[in-house]
């Protein structure tokens, strides 16, 4: 079931392949769904970076009647306590955007790190780590994370702290894979003859041939930690009122769901950035070795 | 084989004991205690019955004490007692339990058939527009969130056009299926009652759909992939050399390989539609393990996290042995070796 | 080519059950008749069936119907006591000594007669199984002179008790049959009691329902009877489903449910208009409060004069009442509007800004401080969420900055009754309808207390406590009850902010169904 031992021709294959493809690495932009992803993305961020300029009301302000429906005044209409959704989707980007990537960054590098000594390093101190992801991986994620931001106090901060506690693991996976399928390498093993620490023999020699996979893994990823987080805040464990926090403003929509703006809007915000950023992660997944495919499909948390 | 399994046991024997430690740590390192929420507004200001209680349900002692009794009743099958429902965690597990499988079953199913119906179709046409369109629709399935999917679909099909009931498994006040696997539409089917069935299908189907959407996509993209791999491989050529039809081509030889990939990623998003059911059963009041774990969470009922814990994990170690036994019935090459 | 067949096996399996799918998905039919088994949907607070270890909302709706007690109240009155087990009874002047002469010939749903033996072991069970409810029997004690006699007598005068004993708590069991079931009545029943198993599945009452199953989670199954006293109910089969008000909207407007129960404004809304159900609203006793912490130890900042004015003046009631529902009302005092000693318009507490900008500048101005409130329940289709986020923009106003802490009520409640929360927002529902039981929200008392309020902090309002609580006469009572508001108004420790729209809704085929303000809802009295 697990990982057999890789065929020396096969992984010579292998090698080659991946070198060939990242040469035709620009033709994955001529994709059109990359191009969507991106023109989506792009989109965001530049509603994170103008977002107080855009939004027409306070997004906390409770100044209008409660449950407007769309108009030209408020475009998404009100929500129950009567603040303006629109107002609060295009704030709602500063928190969601700017926390994903932050989160998928702190985990990529507790992951990344653990995976990369656990590859290297092999043998005993492979397999303690590895039992430990094993543990972790287990570990049913959201049970985890609904268990510590309950127990924390729902807030923000506690929901990332959950979810980084549940997601590191899938980085160590895939870093160990590829620091694993390099570590052997004839270049490597000469600069270790060279007297390399294996420090420098990662940091030098094998980063740089794992970040582009390891990338591609954490753009997906930004759109499951997206999702997790939101989830998180609609369960009423994340981001606390009045936060303008996409799932959360999900769940105040759900109570009075025949007002369909309130909820509407912020989840289709949800889920066009996680759709672009699956859109690119895929497309970039496709353009480096199809077998990362297999790496990063297992990534599903 | 044996091996395999004595191994996942031994692995999951670790895990059990690794989520017992970590769920003991984080409910008496943090602040919260079940406890309070079950005395009444005026119990909880009589200082003796607080004690009572404590000293009832063992929380008096020091939290190590607490662990080894725990463990102790975990290796006699005792999974001790909940807080929240006030039964033994085993019970609540095996009543919640079927009802999340038969959901997350259901849901496999539907993602097989149509994933894996259109995988294929996407690899046959690679690279058209329609494998784009495709593509875009597999990620869509990933990408949706699944709370604001499940309040939508309801919205449309139960609430405006009344298509499916919006809640529970069956109606209310029917009784269920005399209890055989737990799966109401088997077990009505088993008792040879047709309407329950049908009754049973009903409330099961527009959740599971909600459910399999991540899952569609997985297992699309997944076909396709595996497909194209095969497709470019010898024995798919030499049968292709022989002069078979091109369905047959397809149907027999590349699926067949296309197949393997596809059964083991199955299994691994099985065990992950948990994520996915603790979401939507809060939403169709779907009495299972998913709204189970909402509420041990949310009342930090530690010995029913840990019993939700050890029942995933089972079912991981279930899920992963069916499909290795899949995977050896399907492939040649295992097979014969 | 085996496993081709396996795949078109598969197709086929496919198409089957999406074949069956089509045919099932037709819209659930709906006779304009009534149902023959009525469905409700209720968000549950269940935990037993045992009416000596029940004391939550829903297992009182249920448990009444199944028990009977002593005393009861009907039609939507919650004033005047009713007679029901007990057929009259009579009291001495200073309300210490109550005698009840029981009805004849009520028998229990097993033919079995009800006795006075089985009053004393019923209340005697309460009391020593020291329960939730168990504080309702405290300071009483109970006797049978005869079969057909039971004398309740009081330490201290308690005018109250009648009131008491028509919770369902108190309600009459069988005490042959819990007996053998492992129940008893004795001092040590808090250990040796075990027949709450055997009353979770089965029933032991004399009430018009009989328990057919039970389960805390899901849904319970109550059908008539046979045996019961009294007129028998309309509903042979009773389902009481547990449900989020989110569902309780869907099963309403499918005809999945015929009565829905913790339907809000937010919820409402959808039905407008929708003539195939009846919905009745009246105001429910419940009170939703606020209250900021007096105790230096836990903020310097609440426990101030100051902020208690600010706090005061800078809430703007009639915008929090639009969050509470149509037929909602602000509570001008911590008692419900329609007890005894009720404070009046007269006592409401306008809005000003300016008065309360004042104080937050004596304060030093930019305060802040935090608001705990549970997010995970909702009573009367009300969250807290949106109400503390109307709070804390309204005090912002006024130059408090409220840092809201919501958490789960497993987390938050604890805080609350370990008086460590530095503002709060809760709710109170009356644990039987007297306004004995507000007392509860003076210094030194429950409430009180977690609201860091303690013993002596405020002598004028705890001597009117001393008086009301023995004071026999009812129109003396009245004056004092409204005096205890008035101080603890002018304290404004505890601030009480209204009472939501109890809003039930039915379908036209069941007939409008009312709020009960004691019991919630009379399942029995429904569709007469």
């Amino acid at each position: 079931m697990t990982a057999t031992a890789p065929n020396p021709v096969d992984e010579l294959d292998r090698r080659r392949r991946f070198r060939m493809r990242r040469v035709r690495l620009p033709r994955a932009w001529r994709r059109p769904l990359a191009v969507i992803g991106l023109v989506v993305v792009a989109f965001w961020v530049l509603v994170v970076i103008f977002g107080p300029l855009i939004a027409p009301y306070d997004p906390i302000a409770q100044d209008s009647a409660r449950y407007l429906p769309p108009s030209a005044e408020h475009l998404f209409g009100t929500d129950g306590v009567g603040r303006d959704v629109f107002s609060r989707v295009v704030s709602g980007a500063r928190i969601s955007l700017p926390v994903a990537v932050g989160l998928v960054a702190l985990s990529l590098a507790i992951g990344s790190t653990v995976g990369a000594i656990a590859g290297y390093a092999g043998g005993v101190v492979d397999g303690v780590l590895m039992r430990i992801v094993d543990l972790f991986f287990s570990f049913p994620a959201i049970v985890l994370a609904m268990a510590v931001s309950a127990a924390l106090g729902p807030s923000l901060l506690n929901a990332v702290a959950a979810i980084v506690v549940v997601s590191w693991p899938a980085y160590a996976r895939v870093t160990r894979s590829l620091v694993l399928g390099l570590r052997d390498a004839n270049y490597i093993q000469a600069s270790r003859l060279l007297g390399a620490s294996a420090g420098r023999a990662l940091l030098r020699d094998i980063a740089p041939n794992v970040i582009g996979p390891i990338l591609v893994v954490a753009t997906l990823e930004l759109g499951n930690a997206i999702l997790l987080l939101s989830g998180l805040s609609f369960l009423g464990l994340g981001a606390v009122p009045p936060t303008p926090e996409w799932g959360a403003m999900v769940a105040d929509g759900a109570r009075a769901f025949y007002n369909y703006w309130v909820a509407l809007f912020p989840g289709l915000a949800i889920f066009s950035v996680v759709l672009a950023f699956n859109f690119i992660g895929d497309a970039l997944r496709d353009a480096l070795d199809p077998r990362t495919e297999r790496a990063v499909g297992n990534v599903e948390v | 084989m044996l091996m395999f399994v004595l191994r996942r046991l031994g692995a999951s024997l670790l895990l059990v004991l690794g989520t017992t430690i970590v769920a003991f740590l984080l409910t008496s390192v943090l602040p919260g205690d079940a406890l309070t929420a079950r005395l009444g507004e005026r119990a909880a200001a009589n200082a003796e019955l607080v004690a009572k209680l404590r000293a009832e349900l063992g929380l008096d002692r020091p939290i190590w004490e607490q662990f080894f009794i725990y463990l102790g009743g975990l290796v006699r099958g005792d999974l001790g007692l909940s807080l929240q429902s006030n039964r033994p965690v085993t019970e609540d597990l095996a009543q919640f339990g079927p009802a999340s499988a038969e959901l997350a079953l259901m849901a496999t199913v539907i993602a097989l058939v149509v994933g894996g119906g259109l995988g294929i179709v996407a690899a046959l046409r690679n690279n058209t527009w329609i494998d784009n369109v495709l593509r875009a629709f597999s990620l869509g399935g990933v990408s949706v969130p699944l709370f604001w999917f499940a309040l939508v679909a309801t919205s449309i099909f139960s609430t405006t056009l009344r298509w499916f009931p919006s809640s529970g498994r069956l109606d209310a006040g029917v009784a269920a299926p005399p209890h055989v696997t737990g799966f109401f539409t088997i077990d009505a089917l088993l008792a040879g009652d047709l309407p329950l069935f049908g009754q049973a299908f009903e409330h099961l189907i527009l959740p599971a759909l909600v459910l399999s959407a991540p899952m569609v996509g997985l297992l699309m993209r997944f076909t396709r992939a595996s497909v194209l791999d095969v497709v470019g491989q010898e024995y798919v050529r030499a049968a292709e050399a022989k002069g078979l039809a091109p369905r047959t081509v397809v149907f027999g030889h590349v699926l067949r390989g296309a197949l393997v990939p596809v059964i083991t990623i199955v299994g691994t998003a099985f065990a992950s539609l948990l994520a996915g059911t603790v979401l939507v059963e809060q939403i169709f009041a779907w009495p299972g393990i998913g709204s189970y774990a909402y509420r041990s969470a949310t009342t930090l009922d530690l010995s029913a996290i840990v019993g939700v814990t050890i029942f995933v994990a089972l079912v991981y170690i279930v899920v992963n042995f069916v499909t290795d036994v899949l995977y050896g019935a399907i492939d040649p090459r295992i097979r014969r070796a | 080519m085996k496993s081709s067949t396996r795949i078109g096996g598969l197709v086929a399996l496919a198409t089957g059950v999406a074949l069956v799918a089509v045919g099932c998905s037709a819209p659930a039919e709906e006779s304009p008749d009534s149902p023959d088994t009525l469905v409700i949907d209720k968000s549950f607070d269940l935990v037993t069936a045992d009416p000596a270890r029940m004391f939550e909302t829903t297992g009182g709706i249920v448990l009444h119907a199944v028990y009977d007690s002593l005393l009861t109240f009907a039609d939507g009155n919650a004033e005047e006591p009713l007679p029901s087990v007990a057929e009259s009874w009579e009291v001495n002047d200073d309300a210490t000594v109550y005698t009840f002469n029981l009805r004849d010939g009520i028998v229990f749903s097993d033919g079995s007669p009800l006795t006075s033996d089985d009053v004393v072991f019923s209340l005697d069970r309460v009391k020593n199984i020291q329960g939730n409810g168990s504080f309702l029997m405290a300071g009483l004690s109970v006797e049978a002179p005869d079969e057909d006699t039971v004398v309740i007598t009081s330490e201290a005068p308690n005018t109250a008790v009648p009131a008491i004993l028509t919770s369902a708590t108190l309600g009459i069991v069988n005490k042959d049959v819990v007996e053998e079931n492992g129940g008893t009545d004795a001092e040590d029943a808090i250990d040796t009691d075990t027949a709450e198993e055997y009353l979770n599945s089965a029933s032991a009452g004399s009430g018009p329902y009989t328990i057919e199953s039970f389960d805390t989670t899901t849904e319970v199954v109550l059908v008539a009877n046979p045996e019961y006293w009294g007129e028998a109910p309309e509903y042979d089969r009773v389902v009481i489903r547990n449900a989020t008000a989110e569902t309780q909207l869907q099963d309403i407007q499918s005809g999945t449910a015929h009565v829905a129960l913790d339907l809000g404004s937010d919820q409402l809304g959808a039905l407008e208009g929708n003539d195939e159900i009846i919905t009745s609203t009246s105001s429910s006793p419940t009170i939703f409060f606020l209250f900021a912490n007096a105790n230096v130890d836990v903020s310097d900042v609440t426990a101030t004069d100051d902020f208690r004015e600010a706090m005061k003046y800078g809430l703007d009631r009639d915008a929090l009442l639009e969050l509470a529902g149509d037929g909602a009302s602000v509570a001008y005092g911590i008692i419900p509007n329609t007890y005894l000693g009720a404070l009046g318009e007269d006592a409401a507490v306008e809005r000003d800004v300016d008065r309360a900008s004042a104080a937050v500048a004596r304060l030093g101005g930019d305060v802040t401080v935090s608001l705990e409130y549970p997010n995970d329940i909702s009573v009367a289709g009300i969250n807290f969420g949106p109400v503390a986020e109307r709070i804390a923009a309204q005090l912002a106003e006024v130059g408090i900055t409220v840092e809201l802490a919501p958490g789960p009520v497993a987390t938050t409640l604890e805080n609350y009754r370990n008086g460590t929360e530095e503002m709060g927002l809760w709710l109170w529902n009356p644990d039987y309808p007297d306004s004995a039981d507000y007392l509860a929200f003076g210094p030194g008392e429950i409430v009180g207390l977690r609201a860091g309020w303690a013993e002596g902090s405020d002598p004028a309002l705890e001597s009117v406590m001393d008086q009301v609580s023995t004071e026999t006469d009812a129109a003396t009572r009245e004056t004092l009850y409204q005096d205890f508001q008035k101080l603890e108004n002018e304290a404004s420790v505890i601030v009480p902010l209204f009472q939501p729209a109890a809003t039930v809704v039915a379908t036209t085929a069941v007939g409008q169904v009312d709020f009960d303000p004691v019991f919630q809802l009379d399942i029995a009295a429904i569709g007469k």
